[in-house]
């Protein structure tokens, strides 16, 4: 076959098969999760933020010792764990396909609710940085609440906390590096 | 090893065989759209397909042993895992109300003839899917969003013979990939 006329075939393929509709991020996650189990977990209740360069490193250092840890116990994350509210995340700029499931869970007549940050496709912070989830309401300042990296694969389960009482409106990830510097790379989908 | 290069026969015997994760999200990747396109199509509503993509991709885990590559291509396999999984959803649907039922026989496409048109929207999916990414993006942009060529340079920002070399290089890695597929000759 001549390649105009490959070429003219292939077009006339495409403009039949139409423009497929693009399944939702979060499937991306959940689909990974039913095929082959959570992935890894990492359990950091609380954030220190440290203000100095050599706090950070450390910090980070602390995260990643935590998530090669947490690969020793995959499969633990999500017992008995019952979701009150749950919001997706969708990646921003150089991250666009990255996604995360943040899930809230009830008081259970406690003081405070288990909060489970299920991430996909967002790569390893770079070296002395860490990603970080963040919680605000309204006008009020915002508030960090757990510190996490993420596997080769991309994915993490992260764990933490909120008071049982807490309000919050938004929620994102932001990028910490080594530098200070910070980026958002999830949002609100 | 990248394992983006490997064809799909090869990466289903990884997830059979080694039970390769990695293998899995590249299928998952290169199929995750032809697989929704299809299940919307035949199951509709957005909330049931997403329970139906799911439980698709589960069953390509769970079922990839029972691949055979003697028997067909790993596209073929993949739709007909991702119809069956349709179907059953469908089955477990309650029934039509007899008021609703059309008065009209659908003159549109049979069974038959539908699952070859849906069969070969899915390969050309799957197709575009498994591009790389400078040539994918021109692709769609031209073909799915109906840009011409000169629109799409603007809106990627890349010199119109760019976007020409990496169209055309999209269009033959497709016409290799689709003849392998026999969806064209």
């Amino acid at each position: 076959m001549s390649d105009e006329r490959y070429i003219s075939e292939i077009e006339d393929r495409l403009r039949e098969a139409g423009t497929p509709p693009t399944p939702p991020a979060h499937l991306h996650a959940i689909a990974r999760a039913e095929a082959l189990g959570p992935p890894d977990v990492v359990n950091i209740r609380s954030v220190v933020r440290p203000s100095s360069r050599v706090g950070r490193l450390m910090l980070a250092a602390a995260v990643l010792t935590a998530s090669a840890a947490a690969a020793l116990v995959i499969g633990v994350g999500g017992s008995g764990f019952h979701v009150d509210r749950s919001v997706h995340l969708q990646g921003a700029g150089a991250v666009a396909s990255a996604s995360a499931v943040v899930d809230v869970g009830g008081s259970s007549g406690g003081p405070v609710r288990d909060v489970q940050v299920h991430v996909n496709g967002l790569p390893p912070a770079p070296k002395g940085g860490y990603y970080e989830l963040w919680m605000q309401d309204g006008s009020s300042e915002p508030t960090g609440l757990v510190a996490f990296d993420t596997s080769g694969t991309g994915s993490v389960v992260a764990n933490t906390t909120i008071p049982k009482d807490m309000p919050w409106t938004k929620c994102w990830v932001t990028l910490e590096r080594a530098d200070g510097s910070r980026t958002t790379v999830l949002t609100l989908a | 090893m990248d394992l983006s290069a490997l064809s799909d026969e090869d990466l289903l015997e990884l997830v059979a065989e080694r039970r390769d994760g990695e293998a899995f999200e590249v299928l998952y990747r290169r199929y995750s759209r032809a697989v929704y396109a299809v299940v919307r199509r035949m199951v509709g509503d957005p909330g049931r397909s997403e329970d139906v993509v799911q439980e698709a991709f589960a069953s390509v885990w769970r079922a990839a042993r029972g691949y055979r590559r003697e028997r067909g291509s790993g596209a073929g396999w993949m739709f007909a895992i991702s119809r069956n999984a349709a179907a059953d959803a469908l089955r477990a649907r309650t029934p039509v109300a007899v008021g609703d039922l059309p008065d009209q026989a659908d003159p549109g496409l049979g069974p038959e003839e539908r699952t070859a048109a849906g069969l070969e929207a899915f390969k050309v999916h799957a197709a575009v899917d498994s591009l790389p990414e400078r040539e994918r993006e021109v692709i769609e942009l031209a073909y799915f969003s109906g840009l011409s060529q000169s629109e799409v340079a603007e809106r990627l920002s890349l010199p119109l013979g760019t976007v020409k070399t990496r169209t055309r290089s999209g269009l033959a890695r497709l016409a290799e990939r689709l003849a392998d597929e026999r969806v064209v000759s």
